[in-house]
């Protein structure tokens, strides 16, 4: 399961609730038989309502990157990094 | 006002790493403290994120209940363990900049000075290693590895060093290399054997 997603799904994004990906969490969250139809219900009262997307949760301002662990130790952000990363975090997962 | 780091005295950060370990006992499991856990209980919310080429393993985000990481680098997930103690550090050790509710003028990592940057990421990396690789443990574990080498008659020094750090990464559940910066920041190694026993890979 994709991590990104998974974390997304966390959130209440719904974008992620394909037949398959239900399947790998219902696994993945290990519930009991007893709690597998409230989870189905609750699955499709999700789709049902309008998707969310991850800039409905969260906003350029809380995720600016403040303090970072870069590949490069060496290098320090610009303000044009920081935008760049802030673009691909908030870019939708494919 | 500009914003000013003031870095700790050194021998505040093993006393940083104690309170954290010992604030958490039920996340510390034999040597092993589970990070993820840990940053879990204090309400601090982990974003994996794809953030591709842009050679970001993570970082500490204006909220202070979030921390981004790059999704890929949990494939590998001892080298995610120090990125995320690395951040937790952060957190941790500007615990007022975070707080505060206002970042003040100068206190993005893209707006410092480029020495103030430097001792705040040395104090962050030291502490993240104190947290995940704590020093009287560390010691206490080479030698027990290295001791049992010796019985066993293995006199390849070089050998003995790599195999030494693999046991004792694999009692802490850190990469290899982090094991190995660990023991010559400790001393135990010098920057030469460091060098000779852990070429860089090509």
């Amino acid at each position: 399961m994709d991590i990104a997603k998974y974390a997304e799904f966390e959130c209440g994004i719904g974008a992620w609730l394909s037949p398959a990906f239900r399947s790998r969490l219902r696994f993945a969250l290990m519930l009991p038989s007893e709690d597998v139809e409230k989870f189905n219900q609750l699955c499709q009262a999700a789709e049902k309502s309008r998707p969310l997307a991850f800039g409905d949760q969260f906003t350029r301002e809380q995720l600016h990157p403040v303090r970072l662990r870069l590949t490069n130790e060496d290098e320090q952000l610009t303000t044009e990094d920081a935008a760049a990363i802030l673009d691909q975090v908030f870019a939708p997962l494919s | 006002m500009k914003y000013q780091y003031n870095s700790p005295d050194p021998a505040a950060i093993p006393e940083i790493s104690t309170k954290i370990r010992e604030k958490f006992p039920d996340r510390v499991e034999g040597h092993v403290l589970d990070i993820e856990g840990v940053i879990e209980d204090l309400g601090i919310t982990i974003l994996p994120r794809p953030l591709g080429k842009l050679l970001v393993e993570g970082y500490a985000a204006r909220d202070p209940h979030l921390i981004v990481v790059n999704k890929d680098i949990f494939i590998g997930s001892n080298r995610a363990r120090f990125t995320l103690a690395e951040e937790l550090a952060h957190k941790v050790l500007e615990f007022d900049l975070w707080n505060s509710g206002n970042l003040p003028a100068g206190a993005k990592s893209e707006e410092m000075d480029p020495d103030q940057l430097a001792a705040l990421e040395r104090d962050a990396k030291r502490l993240a290693a104190e947290i995940l690789q704590p020093e009287a443990i560390y010691r206490e574990r080479y030698s027990h590895h290295w001791s049992i080498l010796e019985s066993e008659g293995k006199t390849d020094f070089n050998w003995c060093v790599r195999t030494t750090v693999e046991l004792v990464a694999g009692e802490f559940h850190v990469g290899f290399l982090t094991a190995a910066v660990r023991a010559r920041e400790l001393e135990i190694i010098s920057y030469e054997e460091y060098h000779r026993c852990f070429p860089p890979v090509m």
